[in-house]
Protein backbone atom coordinates (compact mmCIF):
# COMPACT_ATOMS: atom_id res chain seq x y z
CA UNK A 1 0.00 0.00 0.00
CA UNK A 2 1.38 3.39 -0.83
CA UNK A 3 2.60 5.65 2.02
CA UNK A 4 0.22 8.53 1.53
CA UNK A 5 -2.65 6.20 1.43
CA UNK A 6 -1.46 4.48 4.60
CA UNK A 7 -1.05 7.84 6.09
CA UNK A 8 -4.56 9.01 5.03
CA UNK A 9 -6.36 5.97 6.44
CA UNK A 10 -4.34 6.27 9.95
CA UNK A 11 -5.49 9.62 9.92
CA UNK A 12 -9.47 9.01 9.25
CA UNK A 13 -9.64 6.41 11.72
CA UNK A 14 -7.70 9.05 14.59
CA UNK A 15 -10.25 11.39 13.43
CA UNK A 16 -13.26 9.00 13.70
CA UNK A 17 -12.00 7.95 17.56
CA UNK A 18 -11.48 11.87 18.23
CA UNK A 19 -15.30 12.31 17.17
CA UNK A 20 -16.26 8.87 18.88
CA UNK A 21 -14.92 10.44 22.43
CA UNK A 22 -16.03 13.95 22.08
CA UNK A 23 -19.52 12.58 21.94
CA UNK A 24 -18.65 10.31 24.79
CA UNK A 25 -17.18 12.92 27.04
CA UNK A 26 -20.19 15.15 26.38
CA UNK A 27 -21.96 16.54 29.49
CA UNK A 28 -24.87 19.15 29.60
CA UNK A 29 -23.94 22.84 29.99
CA UNK A 30 -26.10 26.24 29.97
CA UNK A 31 -24.37 29.67 30.01
CA UNK A 32 -26.29 33.09 30.44
CA UNK A 33 -24.40 36.13 29.95
CA UNK A 34 -25.58 39.21 31.53
CA UNK A 35 -24.55 42.74 30.03
CA UNK A 36 -25.18 45.31 32.55
CA UNK A 37 -26.04 48.92 31.30
CA UNK A 38 -23.21 51.33 31.60
CA UNK A 39 -22.53 53.70 33.65
CA UNK A 40 -21.44 57.53 33.51
CA UNK A 41 -19.78 60.16 35.34
CA UNK A 42 -20.98 63.32 36.68
CA UNK A 43 -19.48 66.41 36.67
CA UNK A 44 -19.06 69.58 38.51
CA UNK A 45 -18.94 73.32 37.21
CA UNK A 46 -19.65 76.80 38.50
CA UNK A 47 -19.26 79.49 35.90
CA UNK A 48 -18.78 82.82 37.02
CA UNK A 49 -20.41 85.50 34.11
CA UNK A 50 -20.82 82.13 31.68
CA UNK A 51 -17.47 81.46 31.94
CA UNK A 52 -14.71 79.63 34.20
CA UNK A 53 -11.88 82.53 33.82
CA UNK A 54 -14.60 86.04 33.59
CA UNK A 55 -13.40 89.69 32.75
CA UNK A 56 -15.72 91.30 34.79
CA UNK A 57 -15.13 94.36 32.43
CA UNK A 58 -18.69 95.60 33.62
CA UNK A 59 -16.77 96.36 37.16
CA UNK A 60 -14.57 98.30 36.05
CA UNK A 61 -14.26 101.86 37.53
CA UNK A 62 -12.55 105.25 36.85
CA UNK A 63 -11.68 107.96 38.32
CA UNK A 64 -13.13 106.86 41.64
CA UNK A 65 -12.90 109.69 44.11
CA UNK A 66 -13.46 108.82 48.30
CA UNK A 67 -17.03 108.08 48.93
CA UNK A 68 -17.42 106.86 45.42
CA UNK A 69 -18.04 103.03 43.86
CA UNK A 70 -18.62 100.73 41.32
CA UNK A 71 -21.19 98.35 40.69
CA UNK A 72 -22.09 95.53 38.43
CA UNK A 73 -24.42 92.51 38.53
CA UNK A 74 -22.49 88.87 38.33
CA UNK A 75 -24.08 85.65 37.55
CA UNK A 76 -22.96 82.72 39.13
CA UNK A 77 -24.05 79.59 37.43
CA UNK A 78 -23.86 75.42 37.95
CA UNK A 79 -22.93 74.33 34.91
CA UNK A 80 -22.28 70.37 35.70
CA UNK A 81 -24.76 67.85 36.58
CA UNK A 82 -24.22 67.51 40.38
CA UNK A 83 -25.44 70.05 43.26
CA UNK A 84 -23.22 71.78 44.35
CA UNK A 85 -22.39 74.74 46.91
CA UNK A 86 -20.30 77.41 46.21
CA UNK A 87 -17.93 80.12 48.18
CA UNK A 88 -16.02 83.22 47.80
CA UNK A 89 -12.57 82.05 47.54
CA UNK A 90 -10.69 85.65 48.11
CA UNK A 91 -10.87 88.78 46.77
CA UNK A 92 -7.10 90.05 45.45
CA UNK A 93 -5.56 92.96 43.90
CA UNK A 94 -4.10 90.94 41.14
CA UNK A 95 -1.86 93.53 39.42
CA UNK A 96 1.64 92.52 38.65
CA UNK A 97 3.93 95.11 39.98
CA UNK A 98 2.08 97.58 41.98
CA UNK A 99 3.53 101.01 42.53
CA UNK A 100 2.89 102.74 46.52
CA UNK A 101 -0.14 104.36 45.24
CA UNK A 102 -1.77 101.21 43.72
CA UNK A 103 -0.97 99.47 47.37
CA UNK A 104 -2.39 102.39 49.02
CA UNK A 105 -5.92 101.75 47.11
CA UNK A 106 -5.61 98.14 47.29
CA UNK A 107 -5.74 98.85 51.15
CA UNK A 108 -8.47 101.27 51.16
CA UNK A 109 -10.90 99.59 49.22
CA UNK A 110 -14.36 98.10 50.15
CA UNK A 111 -15.68 95.12 48.49
CA UNK A 112 -19.65 93.89 48.91
CA UNK A 113 -21.48 91.06 47.25
CA UNK A 114 -25.18 90.67 47.65
CA UNK A 115 -27.08 88.30 46.19
CA UNK A 116 -30.94 88.75 45.47
CA UNK A 117 -30.70 91.89 43.83
CA UNK A 118 -31.91 92.27 39.98
CA UNK A 119 -29.42 92.64 38.03
CA UNK A 120 -30.56 95.32 36.28
CA UNK A 121 -30.97 97.22 39.43
CA UNK A 122 -27.49 96.46 40.33
CA UNK A 123 -26.36 97.52 36.87
CA UNK A 124 -28.28 100.88 37.59
CA UNK A 125 -25.70 101.31 40.78
CA UNK A 126 -29.34 101.54 42.66
CA UNK A 127 -28.75 100.88 46.33
CA UNK A 128 -27.67 97.50 47.65
CA UNK A 129 -30.35 95.22 48.73
CA UNK A 130 -31.07 92.03 49.23
CA UNK A 131 -28.72 89.56 51.86
CA UNK A 132 -25.45 90.92 52.05
CA UNK A 133 -22.59 88.31 51.72
CA UNK A 134 -19.73 89.55 51.86
CA UNK A 135 -18.32 93.25 52.90
CA UNK A 136 -14.82 93.92 53.82
CA UNK A 137 -11.36 94.97 52.40
CA UNK A 138 -9.20 93.11 49.53
CA UNK A 139 -8.37 89.83 51.23
CA UNK A 140 -7.16 86.63 50.13
CA UNK A 141 -9.19 85.36 52.91
CA UNK A 142 -12.70 87.24 52.07
CA UNK A 143 -15.34 83.97 52.08
CA UNK A 144 -19.32 84.30 52.46
CA UNK A 145 -20.50 83.63 55.83
CA UNK A 146 -22.03 80.74 54.62
CA UNK A 147 -21.68 78.86 50.94
CA UNK A 148 -23.94 79.01 48.77
CA UNK A 149 -26.33 76.26 46.87
CA UNK A 150 -27.09 75.50 43.28
CA UNK A 151 -28.33 72.79 42.30
CA UNK A 152 -28.39 70.88 39.34
CA UNK A 153 -32.12 69.35 38.95
CA UNK A 154 -34.40 69.85 37.66
CA UNK A 155 -32.75 72.72 35.84
CA UNK A 156 -29.09 73.86 36.44
CA UNK A 157 -29.86 76.45 39.06
CA UNK A 158 -27.84 80.45 38.82
CA UNK A 159 -28.09 83.65 40.95
CA UNK A 160 -27.40 87.30 40.19
CA UNK A 161 -24.92 88.64 42.62
CA UNK A 162 -24.48 92.48 42.86
CA UNK A 163 -20.49 92.87 43.34
CA UNK A 164 -19.43 96.84 44.71
CA UNK A 165 -16.38 98.40 44.79
CA UNK A 166 -15.96 101.47 46.77
CA UNK A 167 -13.11 103.52 47.79
CA UNK A 168 -14.32 104.67 51.40
CA UNK A 169 -14.72 108.16 52.22
CA UNK A 170 -11.86 108.52 54.63
CA UNK A 171 -9.21 106.80 51.61
CA UNK A 172 -5.55 108.07 52.45
CA UNK A 173 -4.39 110.91 49.92
CA UNK A 174 -1.32 108.04 49.08
CA UNK A 175 -4.02 105.96 47.03
CA UNK A 176 -4.68 108.76 44.92
CA UNK A 177 -3.96 108.09 41.65
CA UNK A 178 -3.95 103.85 42.20
CA UNK A 179 -5.15 101.08 40.06
CA UNK A 180 -6.27 97.77 41.64
CA UNK A 181 -6.62 94.57 38.76
CA UNK A 182 -9.40 93.30 41.33
CA UNK A 183 -9.96 89.55 41.14
CA UNK A 184 -12.63 87.88 42.80
CA UNK A 185 -12.19 83.95 43.26
CA UNK A 186 -15.26 80.94 43.92
CA UNK A 187 -14.72 78.31 44.31
CA UNK A 188 -17.68 75.30 43.78
CA UNK A 189 -17.59 72.20 45.76
CA UNK A 190 -19.93 69.07 45.11
CA UNK A 191 -22.60 68.74 47.82
CA UNK B 1 -51.39 -37.27 -24.59
CA UNK B 2 -50.25 -33.64 -25.96
CA UNK B 3 -47.14 -31.93 -24.45
CA UNK B 4 -49.03 -28.85 -23.23
CA UNK B 5 -51.70 -31.63 -21.57
CA UNK B 6 -48.46 -33.08 -19.68
CA UNK B 7 -46.96 -29.38 -19.06
CA UNK B 8 -50.09 -28.39 -17.42
CA UNK B 9 -50.38 -31.79 -14.78
CA UNK B 10 -46.70 -31.12 -13.90
CA UNK B 11 -47.53 -27.69 -13.01
CA UNK B 12 -50.58 -28.54 -11.36
CA UNK B 13 -48.31 -31.35 -9.02
CA UNK B 14 -45.77 -28.73 -8.31
CA UNK B 15 -47.93 -26.47 -6.81
CA UNK B 16 -49.64 -29.25 -4.88
CA UNK B 17 -46.43 -30.28 -3.38
CA UNK B 18 -45.71 -26.67 -2.47
CA UNK B 19 -48.84 -25.98 -1.00
CA UNK B 20 -48.22 -29.19 1.37
CA UNK B 21 -44.40 -28.44 2.02
CA UNK B 22 -46.35 -25.41 3.60
CA UNK B 23 -47.99 -26.72 5.59
CA UNK B 24 -45.89 -28.87 7.36
CA UNK B 25 -43.24 -26.49 8.63
CA UNK B 26 -45.58 -24.64 10.90
CA UNK B 27 -45.28 -24.34 14.81
CA UNK B 28 -46.55 -22.77 17.79
CA UNK B 29 -46.08 -19.54 18.00
CA UNK B 30 -47.26 -16.52 21.23
CA UNK B 31 -46.79 -13.04 20.92
CA UNK B 32 -46.87 -10.59 24.02
CA UNK B 33 -46.57 -7.07 24.06
CA UNK B 34 -44.81 -5.78 27.24
CA UNK B 35 -45.10 -2.10 27.96
CA UNK B 36 -41.96 -0.82 29.72
CA UNK B 37 -42.88 2.78 29.83
CA UNK B 38 -40.84 5.47 28.47
CA UNK B 39 -37.85 6.78 29.08
CA UNK B 40 -37.67 10.33 29.39
CA UNK B 41 -34.37 12.52 30.02
CA UNK B 42 -33.95 15.46 32.95
CA UNK B 43 -32.61 19.34 31.88
CA UNK B 44 -30.12 21.65 33.28
CA UNK B 45 -31.39 25.18 32.52
CA UNK B 46 -30.10 28.54 33.47
CA UNK B 47 -32.00 31.55 33.54
CA UNK B 48 -31.73 34.79 34.86
CA UNK B 49 -35.54 35.57 35.29
CA UNK B 50 -36.26 39.47 35.53
CA UNK B 51 -33.87 42.25 34.30
CA UNK B 52 -31.11 43.27 37.20
CA UNK B 53 -31.48 46.45 38.18
CA UNK B 54 -29.24 49.15 39.46
CA UNK B 55 -29.69 50.49 43.07
CA UNK B 56 -28.05 53.64 44.92
CA UNK B 57 -26.41 52.26 47.95
CA UNK B 58 -24.27 55.30 48.97
CA UNK B 59 -26.63 55.15 52.33
CA UNK B 60 -26.66 51.57 52.73
CA UNK B 61 -29.88 51.98 55.31
CA UNK B 62 -31.77 53.69 52.47
CA UNK B 63 -30.91 52.50 48.91
CA UNK B 64 -32.56 53.98 46.38
CA UNK B 65 -33.39 53.10 42.72
CA UNK B 66 -30.25 54.41 40.19
CA UNK B 67 -31.08 54.83 36.26
CA UNK B 68 -27.64 54.53 34.72
CA UNK B 69 -29.98 56.52 31.59
CA UNK B 70 -30.37 59.54 33.61
CA UNK B 71 -28.28 59.41 36.98
CA UNK B 72 -24.61 59.72 36.83
CA UNK B 73 -22.13 58.51 39.31
CA UNK B 74 -20.12 61.57 41.69
CA UNK B 75 -17.62 60.94 43.59
CA UNK B 76 -18.83 59.57 46.90
CA UNK B 77 -21.36 57.02 44.98
CA UNK B 78 -21.62 53.56 45.84
CA UNK B 79 -24.36 51.78 43.05
CA UNK B 80 -25.07 47.88 42.27
CA UNK B 81 -26.26 45.74 39.96
CA UNK B 82 -28.32 42.69 41.46
CA UNK B 83 -29.42 40.16 39.23
CA UNK B 84 -30.50 36.60 40.11
CA UNK B 85 -29.81 33.37 37.87
CA UNK B 86 -31.95 30.27 38.61
CA UNK B 87 -31.16 26.94 38.14
CA UNK B 88 -33.39 24.12 37.11
CA UNK B 89 -31.63 20.68 37.31
CA UNK B 90 -33.91 17.41 36.64
CA UNK B 91 -32.40 14.15 36.52
CA UNK B 92 -31.51 11.47 39.05
CA UNK B 93 -28.15 11.94 39.20
CA UNK B 94 -28.06 15.36 38.13
CA UNK B 95 -25.23 17.73 39.71
CA UNK B 96 -23.92 20.85 38.90
CA UNK B 97 -21.06 23.80 39.00
CA UNK B 98 -21.93 27.01 38.62
CA UNK B 99 -18.96 29.58 37.54
CA UNK B 100 -19.58 33.20 37.37
CA UNK B 101 -16.89 35.21 35.38
CA UNK B 102 -16.68 38.62 34.41
CA UNK B 103 -13.31 40.39 32.31
CA UNK B 104 -12.06 42.98 34.76
CA UNK B 105 -13.65 46.34 33.28
CA UNK B 106 -11.28 48.81 31.63
CA UNK B 107 -11.56 51.91 34.26
CA UNK B 108 -10.05 54.45 31.76
CA UNK B 109 -9.84 57.55 33.35
CA UNK B 110 -11.45 56.55 36.67
CA UNK B 111 -8.64 54.59 37.42
CA UNK B 112 -7.90 54.53 40.63
CA UNK B 113 -10.92 56.80 41.90
CA UNK B 114 -13.25 53.36 40.80
CA UNK B 115 -13.78 49.98 42.22
CA UNK B 116 -15.74 47.07 40.31
CA UNK B 117 -16.49 44.45 42.75
CA UNK B 118 -18.67 41.08 42.31
CA UNK B 119 -20.56 39.06 44.55
CA UNK B 120 -22.42 35.92 44.28
CA UNK B 121 -24.57 34.84 47.18
CA UNK B 122 -23.84 31.24 47.71
CA UNK B 123 -26.15 30.96 51.00
CA UNK B 124 -28.92 29.25 49.29
CA UNK B 125 -30.20 25.76 50.68
CA UNK B 126 -28.22 23.46 48.68
CA UNK B 127 -25.55 25.24 47.15
CA UNK B 128 -22.10 24.93 48.15
CA UNK B 129 -19.40 27.31 47.17
CA UNK B 130 -16.00 25.25 46.47
CA UNK B 131 -12.76 26.64 47.18
CA UNK B 132 -12.13 27.99 43.62
CA UNK B 133 -15.08 29.99 43.67
CA UNK B 134 -17.56 27.24 41.96
CA UNK B 135 -20.70 26.91 43.27
CA UNK B 136 -22.20 23.38 43.40
CA UNK B 137 -24.96 21.41 44.30
CA UNK B 138 -25.75 17.66 44.22
CA UNK B 139 -28.99 16.79 44.25
CA UNK B 140 -32.08 18.05 41.46
CA UNK B 141 -34.30 20.83 42.26
CA UNK B 142 -34.25 24.66 41.68
CA UNK B 143 -31.73 26.72 43.31
CA UNK B 144 -31.70 30.39 43.04
CA UNK B 145 -28.64 32.23 43.28
CA UNK B 146 -28.32 35.81 43.54
CA UNK B 147 -25.15 38.11 42.11
CA UNK B 148 -24.19 41.52 42.91
CA UNK B 149 -21.81 43.87 41.00
CA UNK B 150 -21.24 46.87 42.85
CA UNK B 151 -19.14 50.28 41.67
CA UNK B 152 -17.63 52.36 44.36
CA UNK B 153 -16.31 56.01 43.09
CA UNK B 154 -14.45 57.15 46.23
CA UNK B 155 -15.16 60.23 47.60
CA UNK B 156 -11.89 61.44 48.56
CA UNK B 157 -10.70 64.52 49.78
CA UNK B 158 -11.94 68.01 49.16
CA UNK B 159 -10.72 69.20 45.90
CA UNK B 160 -9.05 65.41 45.55
CA UNK B 161 -10.82 64.24 42.55
CA UNK B 162 -9.79 65.77 39.39
CA UNK B 163 -12.17 67.28 36.31
CA UNK B 164 -10.27 64.37 33.93
CA UNK B 165 -12.91 61.95 35.76
CA UNK B 166 -16.12 63.85 34.44
CA UNK B 167 -18.64 62.55 31.94
CA UNK B 168 -17.02 59.53 31.74
CA UNK B 169 -18.39 56.40 30.72
CA UNK B 170 -18.28 53.46 32.48
CA UNK B 171 -19.18 50.03 30.39
CA UNK B 172 -19.09 46.95 32.50
CA UNK B 173 -18.02 43.81 31.24
CA UNK B 174 -20.19 41.44 30.83
CA UNK B 175 -20.99 38.08 33.37
CA UNK B 176 -20.83 34.93 32.12
CA UNK B 177 -22.20 32.04 33.91
CA UNK B 178 -22.13 28.87 32.77
CA UNK B 179 -23.52 25.90 34.56
CA UNK B 180 -21.82 22.72 34.28
CA UNK B 181 -23.14 18.87 35.04
CA UNK B 182 -20.88 17.29 36.66
CA UNK B 183 -20.60 13.07 37.39
CA UNK B 184 -19.41 12.18 40.58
Amino acid sequence: MPKPLKLALCAAVLLLLGISAQGTAATWRAERTVDPPALTSGSLGLLAGGEARYQFTKLAGSELVPGSFTQASLAIRNAGTVDLSYQLAGAVNSAASPNAADQSLAKALRVAIYSGMSPAACDAYQPLTGELLYTGPLDAAARFEKARVLSAEPTPASEDLCVRVSVPAGAVQTAAGGKVALTLSFVGQQR
Amino acid sequence: MKKVTKATIAAVAAGALLLGGAGTVARWQAQQSIDAGSVETGHLNLTTGEPGSWQDISNPAAPVPFNPATDQLVPGDVVAFSQTATIDAEGKNIAGSLSVDQLETALGALEGYVTVALKVDASAPGITEEADGTLTFAEPGKYSVPFLITVTFDEGAVGDTPASTYDQVLDLQALTLTLDQVRA
